[in-house]
């Protein structure tokens, strides 16, 4: 038994994304339609060359009816997936498998979130209040538990500690005011960011991601096809989905210093495409910022920077635009929003743009190999999705 | 089915499965009777530290603990008074409970964790609904040691 992965076997050769934020006017068909005729359009493709689909929503609908009736899908195979925020992830996931089985030539994984008229808020999702136990923890809160966590494991000074997380949404928001399809495009000061309004010490409002409407899509093809279509596609080196017993917050074995899941997933991602040095490989990242504190943890898990050392490469701006390994270069979920199913393939959108030389003003140097990390859930209790991709075989 | 046993008593219900109120309120959790690991919920199939599915024996938790990390909550649910502190609560039985705070100023915590982070607490019990019967629902909280 092991996780073989399917390196360099299937390649994604068009991709799509709405804009991310407050789509009043639209529903959930609508933007189906517009982030898959992207596709379509990247990828040359007519909607009947399209053998299966993968949709991934969490709660915008139920079936493949959710799509295949926008899209006039012409009587072909749509499974709709939900794994939670990781859904978009896990629609991409299954499309690789479906055409590295030989099962189909060519697959679209698509996800969507409407939340903005659907009541949530980032607070509450299905919660009783107030019963002393799991419902008093907010997910803002639960997130929180990780920054006084870390901050005494490593020695810092809480107010040192909120100058990290400060940082890691300025920088976000930098990126995301150079991305025409970002939810907020515009740059932060930190004292702003720093003063924010509380939600969960030490959280504030703009320690948490932005809650919004959005799609996008990919269309994947079996590599060696791939130039049929495409001159640059991308391809896949390794997938990697991960669900943990949910121990975490039983356990006082576990410090809330980490996600064990995601080490996990790293740990067989990086073995599927070869990985040794992530540090030193990875060209670029996009990771589940949905608060401060989890981007802050996610460095260290996924072995950018050492145990205990994530804060100074914070600081040091080695995550920067310009830095050493930019981490979310198109403003991550804190300024391109999260719209739970589509964040996913949004991340992705990210690695297509960057690595075809496409992301305008914030176009990384050459990247060459790039990941996407995505996780549902709260500390110690998650799912954890690390995608490895790169711009050439081998 | 434990939870509907108690839907027909005309006394207080604790709120979950845990919270025992007789002879007085305690937490109760189910031991791993292969490996000694602890859980909470009684509904709990398997052992996830040895994989033991059969042998899981009642066992009374204590009522005082130990703050591991906490956050003040200053939004959340509609209707929920604010701020408050939510923690996870160590047990010296080897487990961490999730409940709130209460006897802390929450404006205090946040100025001085430190004070907050391994504060010996107890566990405290109140009314916090009345259900569509009318019977009170208790819900537990800890509140710092007074001995
Ligand atoms: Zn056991």
């Amino acid at each position: 038994m092991a996780s073989r992965g399917i390196k360099d076997r299937v390649a994604i050769i068009g991709m799509g994304c709405t804009k991310f934020g407050e789509h009043w006017d639209k529903g959930p068909d609508d933007l189906l339609v517009d982030a898959a005729y992207q596709a379509y359009e990247s990828a040359g493709v007519e909607p009947n060359d399209v053998d299966a689909y993968w949709l991934g929503t969490m709660g915008s609908g139920i079936s493949g009816l959710t799509l295949s009736e926008p899209l006039k899908i012409q009587y072909k195979p749509v499974t709709r997936v939900e794994n939670m925020c990781a859904t978009g992830s896990e629609a991409l996931r299954q499309a690789c498998y479906a055409v590295a089985s030989g099962a189909f030539d060519m697959a679209m994984a698509i996800g969507v979130e409407k939340l903005k008229d659907s009541g949530y808020s980032g607070l509450v999702m299905n919660a009783p209040p107030n019963d002393g136990t799991e419902g008093s923890m907010t997910a803002p809160a639960s997130f929180s538990l990780l920054a006084p966590a870390y901050f005494k494991k490593y020695g810092l000074d809480p107010d040192k500690g909120k100058d990290v997380l400060t940082r890691i949404a300025w920088k976000n928001h930098k990126n995301g005011a150079k991305n025409p399809k970002a939810q907020f495009q515009k740059e932060v000061s930190l004292e702003t960011i720093k003063n924010s309004p509380k939600i969960a010490d030490p959280l504030g409002i703009m320690d948490c991601s932005g809650v919004s409407d959005g799609s996008a899509a990919a269309i994947v093809v079996r590599a060696e096809d791939a130039h049929k279509y495409c001159k640059n596609p991308i391809y896949i080196k390794a997938l990697s989905f991960i669900a943990g017993p949910a121990e975490g917050p039983l356990s006082q074995d576990y410090d809330f210093t980490t996600f064990r899941e995601v080490v996990a997933t790293a740990k067989d991602a990086y073995a599927q495409a070869g990985i040794t040095n992530p540090r030193e490989q990875i060209s670029m990242a996009e990771v589940h910022d949905c608060f401060t504190p989890t981007e802050l943890v996610l460095y260290e898990d996924l072995g950018f920077s050492p145990r205990g050392t994530a804060w100074q490469d914070v600081m040091d701006g080695f995550f920067d635009l310009e830095g050493k390994l930019p981490v979310n270069p198109d403003g991550g979920l804190k300024s391109f929003g999260h719209p739970i199913g589509a964040s996913g393939l949004r991340m992705m959108y990210e690695m297509w743009l960057q690595m075809r030389g496409e992301a305008g003003a914030r176009q990384i140097k050459n990247p060459k190999v790039g990941l996407t990390h995505n996780l549902g859930g709260a500390p110690g209790r998650c799912v954890s999705f690390v995608s490895v991709v790169g711009s050439q075989v081998g | 089915m434990a939870e509907q046993a108690q839907a027909t008593d005309t006394g207080p219900r604790p709120i979950v499965p845990w919270l025992k109120l007789a002879p007085k309120p305690h937490l109760e959790g189910i031991k791993c009777e292969k490996c000694g690991a602890i859980y909470l919920d009684p509904k709990r199939v398997a052992c996830s530290k040895c994989g033991e599915a059969e042998k899981f024996a009642p066992v009374t938790l204590s009522d005082k603990g130990k703050v591991y990390v906490f956050s003040v909550v200053h939004q959340s649910f509609p209707g929920i008074k604010t701020p408050y502190v939510t923690a996870i609560v160590d047990l010296p039985e080897g487990i961490s409970v999730r409940a709130n705070l209460t006897g802390v100023d929450p404006e205090q915590a946040q100025k001085e964790p430190n004070k907050i982070f391994n504060l010996p607490v107890e566990l405290t019990t109140g009314v916090t609904a009345k259900d569509r019967e009318g019977h009170d629902v208790i819900a537990f909280s800890y509140q710092p040691s007074k001995n």
